[in-house]
């Protein structure tokens, strides 16, 4: 702006502006020379004077010597330089108002941009919220995972400590093996020595009890040694007393006794004999027991060594399965170094995704913000959309309720112009009728009306001919007065004249009769529509080609003689159908119903009603139509 | 299927073919439809009103009307137009005089509104009298060749002789029962 303005002073004052510092110097030094001088120089403004300054001091310096012309030159500048001050003035307001209105446009902006920036805050927030919930998850997640190796750990020392336990429960069994292994050759040894003086007491009892049974034997041999040899010396010393058969019977005696002695002696060795296998038996069933013992001994020894084997064995097992269960500790040990690498690289990578998620969120954020934008623009112009077809709803509501109030309309005049049609086709089927027999009528009236004309004509000819008569009558007459005065025929002439007169009057009026009628014919078929009135001669005509045999005459028509035999076949046909009308069955009797109006001319309301009689008539329920009369 | 649709028709159905019999007076209409029902001949004498039968033919049952030909009596043909099934129209072959008048009739009557969907079958009768027209003469005198949107067939028969009836009466009733 200043610029502007140096610019410009430059361009009217021809000379740089100097700096500003001496130029106020200047100005407090004019000011002083203007109150030397005079007051019409303190008119002239500081700023007019700072902007000519260069030129305002070579002219006060001159001031003295400038006379009135100059003075007023002065005064001139002076109002032009006012004039452009003002203009200065005028459009520095101008650009201070256009700057004005740029300042305050670009504070809405940045009113604007502060609105955005809020809301960007906001969606920050949310945001940032939005990602203390997902490291809140991630913790929730590594704590889980924490927490589950824990219990993994957990689990591997109990195995540990059960193993140890195992380990232990092995140390004390084998030690137990070992110390009952000479305890059991011991108890082997034992046992043999049982059996070895089992079996030596045993013989020794069997050589005692031999001895004493030999002694015991010995002892009964001398006593009975003894009572021979005192039976002996009894027989010696009875026979020293008696004789040698004596002696001799003795001896008998004596070795009958020896004898059963002898006899007795077998017995008891047989006894012995007897008594010795049985105890060999007995000994033998001993033998047997024992052997039975040894085996059982066998048995128990071998049940031992099994279970000795199958203790090694489950010592192998639980050594095996202590190794197995070191396996796994060391897998487990793996698995949790594994998890805790694991456990490292997530942390890793949620811190990676976090980032991540952070330029993800900065773009989703920016993606917002043109979605946003392009949402109210797109709002915008829904809604105006909207509204426009509200109202382009609205208006075609208003045009379908005017439409439909239309079609109602429609409708109903379209209901009443169905039924005006079926009406006027009633009507027209009914004048068509009576079109058709006027037509007929018609026709034949006109053939009447020709025979008339003829007829008319022969009688006019008739009384041409009778008035040329009259005219020759009367030119006779005429001759017969200029020829005969007076004459008594002439009397008789007047009398035949006015006789021949009379004829023709009549004949006039005959004529004007036939006219008559001939012309009320014509009107009576012009104006009557369905009057079935034929002239005589036509009528005529028809019935003589017909040789129906009368049934019934009517009254009326014998009176009118003129339409009987017309009227004869139409009373007939109405006649006939009645009759099959109130004899026939009722579905051909509906189709009567049509014939039958037509015939007695009835009107609408009365053919419908005669139609709904016959339809209650025919339909299953008989209804109170009967009961009725009507 | 049909066979019981048409016994539950027999049995409800009230809609028996109507057909009717139309011509000038003197065409051998009665003499037709007695022909028809009963077979024979039979004398008969100017009908003054009309006749209505029951004819049964090849298990189809006609209510044939024979209306009353006669100059005066023919304007009232057009009361039993309404829910015709077809026109039996009866010309005599041996009336040369009143041809013309046997056309304007037909003419009249094929434009009825309610005769639009109504066969029609054309008898030439009288084709045992001598000097009688021709089928193809009756066709050119009656203007049948301009006749369009009809179903329609002519015939020459003979209602005295007996002859010619069966054929139309067969083309008639297949005729029928394919506009079903």
């Amino acid at each position: 702006m200043f610029n502007n303005m140096k610019n410009k002073i430059r361009e009217k004052t021809g000379t740089d502006i100097p700096k500003f510092v001496p130029n106020s110097k200047l100005s407090v030094s004019s000011s002083r020379q203007g109150s030397e001088t005079s007051l019409n120089s303190l008119s002239c403004p500081i700023t007019d004077v700072s902007s000519n300054s260069g030129a305002v001091i070579h002219k006060t310096s001159d001031f003295r010597e400038i006379d009135e012309s100059s003075y007023n030159e002065w005064l001139k500048k002076e109002e032009d330089f006012q004039k452009i001050l003002q203009e200065k003035e005028k459009e520095w307001k101008r650009k201070e108002q256009e700057f004005k209105d740029e300042l305050e446009a670009k504070k809405k902006e940045l009113s604007e941009y502060v609105k955005q920036v809020e809301d960007y805050k906001n969606k920050i927030v949310r945001y940032q919220e939005d990602k203390d919930q997902l490291e809140q998850y991630q913790l929730q997640e590594m704590s889980k995972i924490k927490h589950l190796m824990l219990a993994k750990e957990k689990e591997c020392s109990d195995n540990a400590v059960t193993l140890k336990e195992n380990l232990a429960l092995i140390e004390s069994l084998k030690h137990e093996v070992t110390r009952l292994r000479p305890l059991e050759e011991q108890i082997s040894n034992y046992e043999d020595d049982i059996e070895c003086l089992r079996h030596s007491s045993e013989r020794e009892r069997w050589t005692l009890s031999s001895k004493l049974a030999q002694s015991e034997e010995t002892v009964r041999h001398l006593r009975d040694r003894v009572e021979v040899l005192m039976k002996r010396t009894e027989l010696k010393e009875s026979a020293d007393g008696g004789d040698e058969n004596s002696a001799l019977t003795a001896l008998r005696e004596e070795r009958s006794l020896l004898e059963r002695r002898l006899e007795e002696a077998h017995i008891h060795l047989s006894d012995i004999k007897s008594s010795w296998s049985s105890k060999i038996a007995s000994l033998e069933t001993q033998v047997e027991r024992l052997s039975r013992q040894a085996g059982e001994e066998g048995a128990e020894r071998r049940k031992s060594d099994n279970l000795i084997s199958q203790l090694e064995k489950k010592f192998k097992e639980a050594e095996t399965l202590n190794e197995g269960l070191s396996l796994k500790l060391d897998r487990i040990k793996m698995e949790r170094d594994s998890l805790a690498t694991e456990l490292k690289t997530l942390t890793a990578e949620t811190s990676s995704t976090e980032s991540d998620s952070n330029a993800k969120y900065q773009e989703m954020v920016k993606e917002l913000e043109d979605l946003r934008i392009k949402f109210e623009d797109s709002e915008i112009q829904s809604s105006h959309t909207n509204e426009q077809l509200k109202i382009d709803v609205q208006s075609l509501m208003r045009s379908l309720e005017d439409e439909k109030l239309k079609v109602k309309e429609l409708e109903q005049s379209l209901d009443e112009e169905r039924r005006q049609r079926d009406e006027a086709f009633l009507r027209n089927a009914q004048m068509s009728q009576t079109i058709q027999l006027a037509q007929c009528d018609l026709r034949n009236s006109q053939q009447e009306n020709d025979d008339l004309l003829v007829k008319l004509n022969q009688y006019e000819l008739a009384s041409k001919r009778k008035n040329s008569d009259v005219e020759k009558l009367t030119t006779e007459l005429t001759e017969l007065k200029s020829q005969m005065n007076n004459k008594a025929t002439t009397s008789d002439l007047e009398n035949e004249l006015s006789e021949k007169n009379k004829t023709i009057r009549m004949l006039q009026q005959r004529l004007s009769d036939l006219k008559k009628t001939l012309q009320e014919e014509l009107r009576n078929h012009t104006t009557s529509n369905g009057s079935t009135r034929v002239s005589p001669s036509e009528s005529r005509n028809h019935t003589s080609g017909e040789d129906t045999p009368p049934v019934v005459q009517p009254v009326s028509s014998s009176s009118n003689g003129v339409k009987t035999s017309e009227d004869d076949v139409n009373f007939k046909y109405l006649k006939h159908v009645i009759i099959k009308f109130l004899t026939c069955r009722e579905y051909e009797a509906q189709h009567l119903t049509r014939a039958v109006s037509v015939l007695l001319r009835l009107s609408a309301e009365e053919e419908q009603h005669l139609r709904d009689t016959l339809d209650m008539r025919a339909s299953w329920w008989p209804s109170r139509a009967r009961i009725l009369p009507r | 299927m049909g066979g019981v649709y048409s016994y539950f028709k027999s049995l409800f159905g009230n809609r028996e073919m109507r057909i009717l019999i139309l011509g000038l007076d003197g065409a051998g209409k009665t003499t037709i439809l007695y022909r028809l029902q009963v077979g024979e001949v039979v004398t008969t004498i100017p009908t003054i009103g009309f006749n209505v039968e029951q004819v049964t033919y090849k298990n189809l049952t006609f209510q044939v009307w024979d209306l009353g030909g006669q100059t005066s009596i023919r304007p009232y043909w057009r009361c039993y137009y309404s829910n015709t099934d077809a026109i039996i129209y009866v010309v005599d072959s041996s009336d040369r005089d009143r041809i013309g008048i046997s056309k304007e009739e037909l003419l009249a009557m094929l434009k009825e509104e309610e005769l639009r969907d109504a066969i029609l079958v054309i008898l030439a009768n009288k084709q045992d009298m001598e000097n009688c027209m021709s089928v193809a003469e009756v066709h050119r005198a009656l203007g049948l060749e301009n006749l369009k949107d009809r179903t329609f067939q002519i015939f020459k028969t003979s209602a005295k002789e007996g002859e010619g009836l069966n054929d139309s009466m067969d083309w008639l009733s297949n005729a029928l029962q394919s506009k079903l």
